[in-house]
């Protein structure tokens, strides 16, 4: 039996209304097969909105990469500083801690606590920014642990986010 | 007798805002999806009374976000120029488009493919 894709449901509850479908749509979502995957890749997939998640998800899954949701910037600083993932797709606005201050305070956590460096080693973990931001309203800090890789400004169609998505799947998988 | 091109290509340009290409694997999730769009009619509705310009910016940006990855690109289009209306505080715009989701909703064909 195809693994059923990872996800945190502490992080579902605070998605008052909608939590319901996206665990059906969850219970339904697998992965490829490991023969079929295109990638093993784990992506960190961030979005306040249930509704953009699932498309995304949708296409990643596809792809046979191992997603991991967060909901909001603080549900995504704690699985970062737990460990680096190949790849994070961060929607930009959010309410309470935007992007930007995802990868502020992650970089400050994650250099500054021992336990936590030690798990990160030299690691770079590339993000895209996903928003409805063009890209001259999104300000990139500067930060050692991250690598800004692409900016996809929404609204995206199915088809165009899948070719994004397969092209950058694809890059990360060579490196 | 020539045709009127001009009425040919608005009459196309019309009726392809009314398909709405979708994913099959979404299939499931269109009915909720579309349910949630007519509660955002209603919502709409009820932050123009209130004079919430700030969440109808939020709710127009949202729209313009999501509605494309679902296949329906024409509600997009009503959430961006939603989001704008809301800017300049324009209730009379946002009524309009407003309305025009409400047409839009009653009317649009969903194909999957």
């Amino acid at each position: 039996m195809e693994p059923a894709v990872p996800v945190d449901n502490g992080d579902i509850e605070p998605v008052a209304g909608k939590a319901q479908v996206l665990r059906q749509y969850l219970k339904n979502a697998r992965r490829k097969p490991r023969e079929q995957q295109a990638s093993d890749l784990k992506i960190l997939l961030v979005d306040d909105d249930v509704e953009s998640i699932i498309p995304m998800h949708l296409i990643l899954a596809g792809l046979g990469c191992e997603i991991t949701i967060a909901f909001n910037g603080q549900s995504a600083i704690n699985h970062l500083i737990k460990r680096p993932f190949d790849l994070v797709v961060l929607d930009w606005m959010m309410p309470d801690l935007g992007g930007q201050d995802v990868l502020k305070k992650s970089q400050s956590i994650i250099s500054n606590d021992s336990s936590i460096t030690k798990n990160w080693k030299q690691e770079r973990v590339p993000f895209v920014t996903y928003s409805g931001c063009s890209f001259k309203d999104v300000e990139i800090p500067n930060c050692s642990k991250f690598d800004f890789v692409g900016h996809w400004q929404k609204p995206i169609s199915l088809t165009k986010l899948s070719f994004l998505t397969s092209e950058i799947v694809s890059w990360l998988a060579k490196r | 007798m020539e045709p009127n091109l001009e009425r040919t290509v608005v009459s196309h340009v019309q009726s392809e805002e009314k398909v709405a290409y979708v994913n099959p694997d979404l299939a499931e999730l269109i009915p909720w999806f579309l349910d949630n769009r007519r509660k955002d009619i209603e919502a709409i509705s009820n932050m123009v009374a209130a004079q919430d310009f700030k969440g109808l910016e939020r709710l127009g940006h949202t729209l313009k976000g999501t509605c494309a990855g679902y296949g329906f690109d024409h509600l997009g289009k009503i959430g961006a120029q939603l989001e704008l209306a809301a800017k300049t505080s324009n209730a009379e715009e946002i009524q309009r488009l407003n309305q025009e989701m409400k047409d839009y909703l009653q009317e649009v064909k969903v194909v999957y493919k």
